[in-house]
């Protein structure tokens, strides 16, 4: 059964728009991963236009984290005073993070540069959460001291405003969710990946927060940043399509609670292994497309005109809708 | 017969006119204009739309051949150019392209052949070759040149959006002088709503001998329709809507699931 899309102009199957959108939800409450990273390739594969995929999984992954987050709330995974504070940090970061890409590219060569963080990042990431959670699921338990330099944690515990998360059952200076999350932004506005892959692990091993409330807390940050994203795509550049949006929030929406459910029966060392393991899969297949030959010396732009702009012309995004669509849009170099 | 000189008077006007009745009768056909009915004149989009059936008709003398071209309005496109940077592919770059129908189908009656001069093939724009000439790539890579536009009509030929066959219209002859040609084919559910153009060309003796061109429209209707016009005409209203909708289908299913699962806090 064919749906048409108003905005893409297109028609596409129905089960199948529901079905990404399943997958992507399932990862998400799973995982706390926001999942542009692999919902924008999937739509652009089945056929629809890169903006209207970056935009639309935007309001997709609104309904998914609402649905993942309202799921781990209940389960008391979602720390609200961190969640607010790493907002903040990440969109500040994310605004750094989307100039030092424009000063890279006005330098030349920033595809490489991003190709090669992406893997690097990714690679790194992956590999050493894989490494440090088979340990620690090898010894049978989650141990504090196995969890981030004890320099780094030291200096983290002599900073200024030292406040409590009681959610998190962890004692950190304000500032140092702030600026960690302001340093993965910075790092998702260059690369163009949603920040879940690196915000979990970071909020695991450097602020030590417990893996299953590192995973609620960071849908919960997820969950506004997309909203403003999906609300600027819609009003600057009209590349919302809210029938794709829906189809695949009606399956990202029960994959998010799906995964949220199978997440309780898992411990947080099995969670981060499969996260790692996902981290590491991206950044092989990403390896093998870089230096295997393409089939063709054209692809896709992110930012490829519609029919549809000759009636509702496209202007330039705001800074923030700029990097957050580049970081839902999961564009690799 | 004996011929005699009076004879021979009322013969010779009759042989002069006799060619100078059939041209004129040809020049008549020529600058009738060419018969033809697209069926349906407008193709309306609605939720479940998934493409339609295009019949194009009409009537051509005997003997001609039948080219039958659907083309789009024309579309600039950018794509990310891939490069290789030491022993790795990036993308490098955008690369426009433009001059080109967003949607191009021809269908004929015969299979290619040199049925049809090249001069008329380039200047009707009737085959790939001649299509491709009007291609502007932007930056121009004399070196990659030939490589990007073949990437790009193969991309286009994937999407079913080109398509050059060697067949797809019928003709049966009826009457003597008339041929009626049939050319039936499913509408790509890819090609977005705009104004097509059927154009039909009647090909005798190696040339275009007449041609003619019909708009056929898609346009939404219903439910489409509504959505687009508010994504473009009230953009706050439908971006907070959207965001709206996305939140209350999050929150509804995870109600949904409390009742169907039951509430269950964990402390950890």
């Amino acid at each position: 059964m064919f749906v048409f899309l108003p905005v893409a102009g297109i028609s596409i199957n129905l089960f199948l728009l529901i079905g990404a959108g399943a997958l992507v939800g399932f990862l998400s409450g799973l995982l706390g991963v926001g999942g542009g990273f692999l919902l924008t390739p999937i739509l652009m594969m089945i056929g629809i236009p890169p903006t209207v995929a970056a935009a639309s999984g935007s309001c997709q992954i609104v309904a998914a984290s609402s649905s993942g987050v309202a799921a781990h709330f209940r389960l008391g995974n979602v720390d609200l005073k961190m969640g607010v504070t790493l907002l903040f940090g990440g969109l500040a970061g994310a605004s750094l993070g989307v100039e030092l890409i424009k000063v890279l590219r006005a330098l030349g060569n920033a595809d490489l540069l991003i190709a090669l963080t992406y893997i690097v990042v990714l690679g790194g990431v992956g590999g050493m959460m894989l490494v440090a959670s088979l340990k620690n699921l090898r010894r049978g338990t989650m141990k504090p001291k196995s969890r981030g330099p004890a320099r780094l944690t030291n200096f983290l515990n002599r900073l200024p405003l030292q406040v409590s998360f009681p959610r998190s059952r962890v004692q950190h200076s304000l500032l140092a969710p702030f600026f960690l999350c302001c340093a993965v932004g910075v790092l998702v506005g260059v690369i163009g990946v949603s920040g879940g892959f690196i915000m979990v692990p970071m909020m695991v091993y450097l602020l030590r927060i417990p893996p299953h409330v590192a995973v609620g807390t960071n849908l919960f940050q997820i969950l506004f940043t997309c909203a403003g994203v999906t609300y600027l795509q819609a009003t600057t550049n009209h590349t919302v399509d809210l029938v794709l949006a829906v189809l695949l929030a009606a399956g990202s929406t029960i994959g998010a609670q799906i995964g949220a459910r199978v997440s309780r029966y898992l411990r947080g060392d099995q969670l981060l292994i499969i996260l790692a393991s996902l981290a590491l899969l991206v950044a092989g297949q990403m390896v093998v497309s870089i230096v295997t030959t393409p089939s063709s010396l054209l692809s896709p732009a992110a930012h490829a005109s519609l029919y549809r702009e000759q009636r509702a012309p496209a202007v330039p995004v705001p800074r923030l809708n700029a990097r957050l669509s580049a970081s839902q849009s999961g564009v690799r170099p | 017969m004996n011929w005699t000189p009076a004879r021979a008077l009322v013969c010779i006007p009759i042989l002069l006119a006799a060619p100078a009745t059939l041209l004129s009768l040809s020049e008549d056909a020529a600058s009738e204009p060419l018969p033809v009915k697209v069926t349906p004149a407008v193709i309306e989009v609605r939720t479940t739309y998934s493409g339609a059936q295009v019949e194009v008709r009409g009537e051509v003398r005997i003997g001609a051949r039948v080219i039958v071209m659907v083309r789009g309005p024309a579309k600039e496109e950018v794509f990310n150019r891939k490069r290789r940077v030491g022993p790795i592919w990036i993308n490098s770059g955008k690369v426009r392209i433009s001059g080109l129908p967003a949607l191009l189908l021809r269908y004929v009656s015969d299979p290619a052949g040199a049925w049809l001069s090249s001069d008329s093939l380039r200047s009707y724009q009737l085959d790939e070759s001649s299509v491709m000439e009007h291609v502007r790539v932007d930056p121009p890579d004399p070196a990659a040149d030939r490589l990007i536009r073949a990437d790009y009509l193969a991309m286009k030929a994937q999407q079913g959006m080109y398509l050059f066959t060697d067949g797809g219209v019928l003709i049966a002859e009826y009457g003597g002088k008339r041929a009626s040609f049939t050319a039936t084919f499913q509408w790509p559910r890819n090609a977005p709503p705009a104004t097509y153009e059927v154009g039909v060309y009647e090909i005798l003796r190696g040339s275009v001998a007449r041609h003619s061109s019909v708009p056929l429209k898609v346009v939404e209707v219903g439910f489409p329709a509504a959505v687009f016009d508010l994504a473009t005409r009230r953009a706050p209203i439908y971006g907070a809507l959207a965001v709206l909708v996305a939140v209350l289908a999050g929150f509804g299913i995870d109600f949904l699931a409390t009742l169907l699962f039951g509430k269950r806090r964990v402390a950890r």
